[in-house]
């Protein structure tokens, strides 16, 4: 058990300093540029599609969190300080 | 009433029981804009093609149940449009960012402005379609599209009301100047928030400004309300128009 554990622990293989500027290199990345107007347009697209036009709410609703996280992800990730 | 399989069973039941002359099916909730415009288009297009059916058979539990999805769809993508408007105004004021710029490019402000007003214009759009069985020639589809529009009037008027209270009292009770002052004071002295001096600044900027935002917002879910209810009225007078026109036509 204690052996599962220490694999999954991230520390016994990154430093604590790399592991976290991974983080913030990734959320600053995907909440920025050209990627996160890429899948914005995409989920806004399929939140539209699902709620507008199929009628199915719940998913609408999961894409449409998607489309704004993707727009104001990077503005929430600043306030949490997970992006610089 | 709605939903897949009521084509065959009610031309076969209709056919069947009263000898060529159609009759609606018993009635099925009707639980979404989908079921509503669904069983709209139905029956406008057994009215199309045959003789119009008596508004009779619009019973009033159908009635209200039309009225109640046109009501939630209204308040429900109005409700949307009032949670994000502030925060567009924010972006278009260059307060809060967009896909991390300050500075929104065209395509910036395009998607902000989609992701807000898209689900009312979304709506609007779609419930438009049902303008064309609002003619003289429909009975029973006419009085169902009423019912709907009333609803989506209702919801759309009461959200637009609601919305525009509550930001108003928003920027003049509750985010004011003196408010935040005693919110900062009363956080830092009972050890809520330990704020560095240089940050306290910062966000007490970012609110002083951020708040102006409701108001524009406030006016925003009013013209957004407006925008919801004029585009399906607006192809109804069209519609009512041009069938008005071709009556005349007819008549020469």
């Amino acid at each position: 058990m204690e052996r599962i554990f220490e694999i999954l622990n991230p520390f016994k293989h990154f430093g604590e300093g790399a592991y976290e500027s991974f983080f913030v290199w990734l959320f600053t990345n995907i909440f920025q540029g050209w990627l996160a107007r890429f899948f914005g347009f995409v989920f806004l697209f399929l939140a539209y599609w699902y709620w507008v036009r199929r009628e199915q709410m719940a998913r609408g609703i999961g894409f449409l969190i998607l489309a704004i996280l993707m727009g104001y992800g990077f503005f929430l990730f600043k306030i949490m300080g997970l992006v610089r | 009433m709605s939903g897949s399989g009521r084509g065959e069973n009610s031309g076969g039941r209709g056919r069947g029981g009263s000898g060529g002359v159609y009759l609606p099916q018993p009635h099925e909730k009707v639980r979404n804009l989908f079921d509503a415009i669904s069983d709209i288009e139905f029956f406008g297009g057994a009215e199309k093609e045959g003789t119009a059916i008596p508004e009779d058979f619009f019973t009033f539990k159908q009635k209200v149940q039309f009225w109640e999805v046109g009501f939630k769809a209204a308040f429900v993508s109005g409700i949307l449009v009032a949670l994000l408007s502030p925060f567009m105004v924010g972006v278009f004021e260059k307060i809060i960012p967009v896909f991390g710029s300050y500075e929104p490019s065209f395509i910036d402000q395009l998607y902000v402005f989609l992701l807000t007003i898209g689900f009312s214009l979304g709506y609007g759009i779609f419930i438009s379609r049902l303008a064309k069985y609002c003619t003289s020639r429909y009975g029973i589809t006419k009085e169902m599209v009423k019912w709907l529009m009333s609803g989506l009037v209702s919801g759309a008027m009461l959200k637009a009301v609601f919305i525009f209270l509550l930001f108003h009292f928003i920027y003049f009770m509750i985010v004011t100047p003196q408010n935040l002052y005693k919110a900062f004071v009363f956080s830092q002295k009972n050890g809520i928030l330990y704020l560095d001096q240089r940050v306290i600044e910062k966000v007490w900027y970012f609110l002083l400004e951020f708040r102006k935002t409701f108001v524009i917002a406030a006016w925003f879910v009013v013209f957004t309300s407006i925008l919801l209810i004029g585009i399906p009225l607006g192809r109804i007078v069209y519609e009512v128009w041009k069938d008005r026109k071709e009556e005349k036509i007819e008549e020469l």
